[in-house]
C-alpha cells in the first residue's frame, strides 16, 4: 500500500464519518428511522435537569422523591427488615403554586415498593375503588362463592407518611428566587410516634 | 471481575485520565466514575463505600481546583451482582461547587440488591479528547 | 385644473395610506343589538343577530376573510350557554380555544411576532387580528370548565382548570416582555404622552381604585376559587389549597375567599353523607363595551428641516361600563339567607387591561398620526387649503379605535357556598325586575349552580345530566333526601363561621 492510497482511505473514512454525523443530526428518513412526520418535535431525556422556568418542575419532583425515598429506606423501622405496611396520607401544599403533591408521593411509593422493603395499603384517595370492588364482589351475586374476596379482610397500615411542601418566593428587580422545602414524616399509626422525618430543600434562582 | 475489566476498557475508550490526589485511589475511583468527557476544573478526590443495614452507602468528594464556581451534573447507576442495572434511571442532579471547595456527594443504594455502582459526572466545561483511535 | 387633479391624487394616496376604511365595522354597534336581545331573554334572537353579522365574507373583523374569528366563537359559546345548550356551547368555545392556542404557540416560541406587530403603525388597530384580551383568554377556559361541570364531566373541567394556570403563565411572561419593549420603543421614538395627558379622555375610568387595586388585568379570583373547588371535589386538597390561596391573593380581605382556604381541611375530612356542597355562581350584566373617542393629539414632526407641532385628530378606545345590578344575597328554600360575595369584577378587569394597554396604543397612534400629519402638511403646502382639509377629513374618517371585546361575558361575578341536604331546593333572587324564584337540584357531593342576571331576565343554568355525574368515582350518586331535608339549611362547613348580621338574616342562616 503506497502512501497516497492510505491517505485516500483515510479521507474516505473521514467522509463517511462526516456523512453519518450529518445523518444523525438531520434524522434523514432515508436511513429508515422509525419516525413518522417531520415536525419540530424531539424526544428528550426524561431525567434531564429542567431549567426552563423557575416554577416547580420535573427535576424538583424527581429529586425530592428520590432524596426522600433514599432517606426513608434507611430509617430504623424500615431497615429492620420486617416489611411494614405503610399508607400515604396527604402531603399538604402550602405554596401558592399548583403543585400536584400526589405525583410526588406516587413517585416515592413506586420507588419504595421497588426497594422491596415495605408494603403499601391503599390510601384514602383509592379507597373508593377498593370498597366499590369489594361491594361488587360480595353484593351483586355475580361472583363464584369461593372467589369473592371477603369483606373485613383489609389490613390496617402500621405507619403513615404525611408532610407538606412550602415555598418562599422573593422578587428582586432583576432576580427571582424560589426556595422549596419538602418535609415528610413517618408516623406510627398505633402510637402516634413520629418514627422518621426528613426535609429536602431546593433553591432556584432566575434572572429576568 | 470481568465487569471491572470491561469497565476499565470503557473508561479507557472514553479517555478518562483520572488524576486523583492520592494515587492509591486511582484505580478504584477511575473504575467507579464515568465522566462525560474530561472535567476541566473538577475531580473526584475520594470515594468511600460502606454497607449499612444491607444498603450500599457512598460518599464521593468532589474538588474544585479553580477559583470560580463550577456547575456539576451527576447521577448514580446501580448494578446488581450480575452486572444488571437495577432501580431504574436516576434523575440528573445539578450541584454548584464554589471555587476551591470540596463538596461531598452522599447517597444510598435504592435497594439491597444494588451491590455495585457508577458515578456519572458531567460538567458544562468538560473537555473531550479527540478520538485518536479512529 | 392641475391643482384639482393633485388633490384627487393626494386623496387617493391618503386612502391607500389609511387602509381599507370602508370595510371597518363598528363592533360596539353590532353587539349592542345582541346584548339587548339577551337582556330581554331572547337568546335565539341574539344568536340570529350574531350569525347575521358574521355571514360569509365578513370583512373588516380581523383578517377580512370568511373565516369566523375568535370573537364570534366567544360570543356564540356564551349565548349557547345562556340557552342551556352546553354541548354546542362547549364546541363553540373549543373552536375559540383552538385560536387562543395558536396565539399561545406564537407567544411561547416567537413572542417577537406579537410584540413587533407594526401593521397597525400604518393602519388602524382594528385591522390587527383579534387575539382576544388577556382576561378573555383566561376566562374562556374557566367558562369551559363551568360547561364541563354542568355536563357532569369533572375530569374535563380539571383539564380546563389546569389550562387556565398554564395560560396565565404564558400571558405573564409575554406581557413582561411587552412592557420592556414598549418602554424602549417609546424612548427611541420620542413619545412621552401618557393617557393622563390626553385632553378629554375619561381618565377616571382607568384610575378607579377598583382598577388600580387589581394585580393585573387577567387573573381573576373567580377562576382560582373555581379551580380550588374543582380540585376539592376531585379529592385533591393539595391542589385545591393553592387555588383558594391565589383567590385570596388576588382579592384580599374577602371573608368568603378566606373561608374557602381555612375550611378546606375540615371539609376534606368530614364529608357529610347525603349532603351536597353547593357553589352558587351568580353573574350579572355584560362586560363593558369599548368605544372610540376622538382626541386631538399634539404631534411633533419635522417639516422643512424644522421641528413643528401639529394637532391631529386621533381616536382612542374608552371603556363604557354599564351599571349591572348585583344581588347581595339569595334566599334558599324560602328561609335561609345566603350572602353573596362579589369576587370578580370583569368590568374592572377590562378597564385594567385597557390601562395596561394604553402606552402601546398611544405609541402606535402617535406614530400613525405623525405619518398622517406629514401627508396633511404636504397636501397643504402643495394643494392649498382645500387639499389640507380633504386630508384632514380622510384622517378623521379612517380613525376609530379598536372596539372589539367579548361583550356577552358577565360584568360581575359573585359566589356563595352552602352545604345543603342533597335533593331538590329552591332559591330566590331579587333582580331588577323583582324577586325571581327557581328550582335546582343538589346532586352528588359537590355541585355548581350558575345563575346569570341580564337586564330583567334571569337565566338559570341547571346541571344537565345526573347520569354521568354518578359515574364519577369521586362524586357520590345523589343520595335520598334526608327526612330533615325540610329543616333549615345546615350549618356552613366553614370553621368559625357565624351568621352575618344583616336585615334579612334569620335563625339557621348560613354565612
Amino acid at each position: 500500500m503506497n502512501p497516497t492510497s492510505v491517505i485516500r482511505i483515510k479521507s474516505i473514512s473521514a467522509l463517511l464519518v462526516a456523512m453519518s454525523g450529518s445523518l444523525l443530526t438531520t434524522g434523514c428518513a432515508s436511513t429508515g428511522s422509525p419516525i413518522v412526520g417531520s415536525g419540530p418535535v424531539t424526544y428528550g431525556d426524561a431525567k434531564a435537569v429542567e431549567s426552563v422556568t423557575n416554577e416547580f418542575g420535573s427535576t424538583d419532583l424527581q429529586t425530592m422523591a428520590e432524596a426522600m425515598t433514599r432517606s426513608l429506606i434507611q430509617s430504623a423501622v424500615i431497615a429492620r427488615g420486617n416489611r411494614p405496611l405503610i399508607t400515604i396520607a396527604e402531603v399538604k401544599n402550602k405554596t401558592s403554586e399548583y403543585i400536584d403533591t400526589r405525583s410526588i408521593t406516587d413517585s416515592i411509593r413506586a420507588q419504595m415498593l421497588k426497594s422491596g422493603s415495605v408494603r403499601f395499603a391503599v390510601d384514602t384517595h383509592a379507597m373508593q375503588n377498593q370498597t366499590d370492588e369489594l361491594i361488587r364482589q360480595n353484593q351483586t351475586g355475580l361472583y363464584k362463592k369461593g372467589t369473592a374476596k371477603k369483606i373485613g379482610g383489609m389490613e390496617g397500615a402500621d405507619y403513615r407518611i404525611e408532610g407538606n411542601i412550602a415555598s418562599i418566593v422573593k422578587l428582586g428587580s432583576s432576580v427571582k428566587d424560589v426556595y422549596y422545602k419538602f418535609s415528610l414524616m413517618l408516623v406510627n399509626v398505633e402510637t402516634g410516634v413520629i418514627e422518621w422525618a426528613d426535609e429536602k430543600d431546593i433553591r432556584k434562582t432566575s434572572s429576568r | 471481575m470481568n465487569l471491572v475489566n470491561a469497565m476499565k476498557r470503557v473508561a479507557a475508550l472514553l479517555g478518562i485520565l483520572a488524576l486523583p490526589a492520592n494515587p492509591a485511589w486511582a484505580d478504584s475511583i477511575a473504575s467507579k466514575v464515568e465522566e462525560l468527557g474530561k472535567m476541566k476544573y473538577l475531580n473526584v478526590s475520594s470515594l468511600k463505600t460502606v454497607n449499612r443495614n444491607g444498603l450500599l452507602n457512598i460518599q464521593a468528594e468532589i474538588t474544585n481546583d479553580s477559583a470560580s464556581n463550577q456547575q456539576l451534573f451527576y447521577r448514580f447507576k446501580w448494578f446488581d451482582g450480575n452486572g444488571f442495572e437495577v432501580g431504574g434511571e436516576e434523575p440528573w442532579k445539578p450541584l454548584t461547587i464554589y471555587g476551591k471547595q470540596r463538596q461531598n456527594i452522599t447517597t444510598v443504594a435504592p435497594m439491597p440488591q444494588a451491590t455495585d455502582f457508577r458515578l456519572v459526572l458531567q460538567s458544562p466545561d468538560n473537555e473531550t479528547t479527540s478520538p485518536s483511535s479512529w | 385644473m392641475r391643482s384639482l387633479s393633485k388633490v384627487l391624487a393626494l386623496g387617493g394616496a391618503v386612502v391607500l395610506l389609511t387602509g381599507c376604511a370602508g370595510t371597518m365595522r363598528s363592533y360596539d354597534a353590532e353587539l349592542k343589538q345582541t346584548v339587548n336581545h339577551v337582556a330581554t331573554g331572547n337568546v335565539a334572537g341574539a344568536l340570529a343577530e350574531l350569525e347575521k353579522n358574521n355571514t360569509g365574507g365578513a370583512a373588516g373583523l380581523g383578517l377580512g376573510n370568511s373565516d369566523k374569528d375568535l370573537l364570534y366563537y366567544l360570543e356564540k359559546g356564551e349565548l349557547l350557554r345562556l340557552g342551556g345548550q352546553y354541548e354546542q356551547s362547549a364546541a363553540a368555545w373549543l373552536s375559540a380555544d383552538q385560536r387562543v392556542k395558536e396565539w399561545e404557540e406564537i407567544a411561547k416560541h416567537s413572542p417577537g411576532k406579537l410584540l413587533g406587530d407594526l401593521g397597525s403603525v400604518i393602519i388602524n388597530d382594528k385591522a390587527r387580528r383579534y387575539d382576544g384580551q388577556d382576561y378573555e383568554k383566561v376566562l374562556l377556559s374557566t367558562r369551559l370548565a363551568l360547561n364541563h361541570i354542568a355536563m357532569g364531566k369533572w375530569g374535563e373541567a380539571r383539564t380546563e382548570i389546569k389550562k387556565t394556570h398554564e395560560r396565565e403563565a404564558i400571558i405573564a411572561e409575554l406581557r413582561s416582555k411587552e412592557v420592556e419593549q414598549a418602554t424602549e420603543e417609546a424612548k427611541t421614538r420620542n413619545v412621552h404622552t401618557r393617557y393622563k395627558d390626553l385632553q378629554g379622555y375619561p381618565v377616571e375610568s382607568l384610575d378607579d381604585p377598583e382598577v388600580t387595586a387589581l394585580k393585573n388585568g387577567y387573573q381573576s379570583a373567580f377562576s382560582h376559587y373555581l379551580a380550588g373547588f374543582v380540585y376539592e371535589a376531585l379529592g385533591e386538597p393539595s391542589l385545591a389549597a393553592p387555588g383558594y390561596r391565589k383567590a385570596i391573593e388576588l382579592r384580599p380581605n374577602v371573608r368568603f375567599l378566606e373561608e374557602g382556604l381555612a375550611g378546606l381541611d375540615k371539609r376534606a375530612h368530614v364529608g357529610k353523607r347525603g349532603h351536597t356542597d353547593v357553589l352558587f355562581v351568580v353573574e350579572s350584566g355584560s362586560a363593558p363595551a369599548r368605544q372610540s373617542v376622538m382626541i386631538p393629539l399634539p404631534v411633533p414632526y419635522m417639516a422643512g428641516g424644522r421641528g413643528t407641532v401639529g394637532v391631529i385628530p386621533t381616536s382612542f378606545p374608552v371603556i363604557k361600563s354599564e351599571r349591572a345590578f348585583m344581588p347581595s344575597s339569595i334566599t334558599l328554600d324560602g328561609k335561609a339567607n345566603l350572602p353573596l360575595a362579589p369576587v370578580t369584577n370583569v368590568d374592572a378587569m377590562a378597564r385594567r387591561a385597557l390601562k395596561d394597554e394604553m402606552p402601546g396604543i398611544i405609541l402606535r397612534t402617535t406614530v400613525r398620526a405623525i405619518a398622517k400629519s406629514i401627508a396633511q402638511k404636504q397636501a397643504a403646502d402643495r394643494g392649498g387649503a382645500l387639499a389640507g382639509l380633504l386630508v384632514t377629513i380622510a384622517a378623521v374618517a379612517t380613525e376609530s379605535a379598536d372596539e372589539r371585546v367579548w361583550r356577552t361575558l358577565p360584568a360581575q361575578i359573585s359566589l356563595g357556598r352552602a352545604l345543603l341536604p342533597s335533593g331538590k331546593h329552591s332559591m330566590k333572587l331579587s333582580g331588577q325586575a323583582g324577586e325571581q324564584q327557581l328550582e335546582f337540584e343538589a346532586q352528588g357531593k359537590y355541585t355548581v349552580i350558575p345563575v346569570r342576571l341580564m337586564g330583567s331576565h334571569l337565566y338559570a343554568m341547571r346541571p344537565q345530566s345526573s347520569v354521568e355525574m354518578a359515574a364519577q368515582a369521586t362524586v357520590e350518586p345523589p343520595a335520598k333526601a334526608l327526612p330533615e331535608a325540610a329543616a333549615p339549611v345546615e350549618e356552613a362547613p366553614k370553621p368559625g363561621a357565624r351568621p352575618v348580621k344583616s336585615k334579612k338574616v334569620r335563625k339557621g342562616a348560613i354565612s
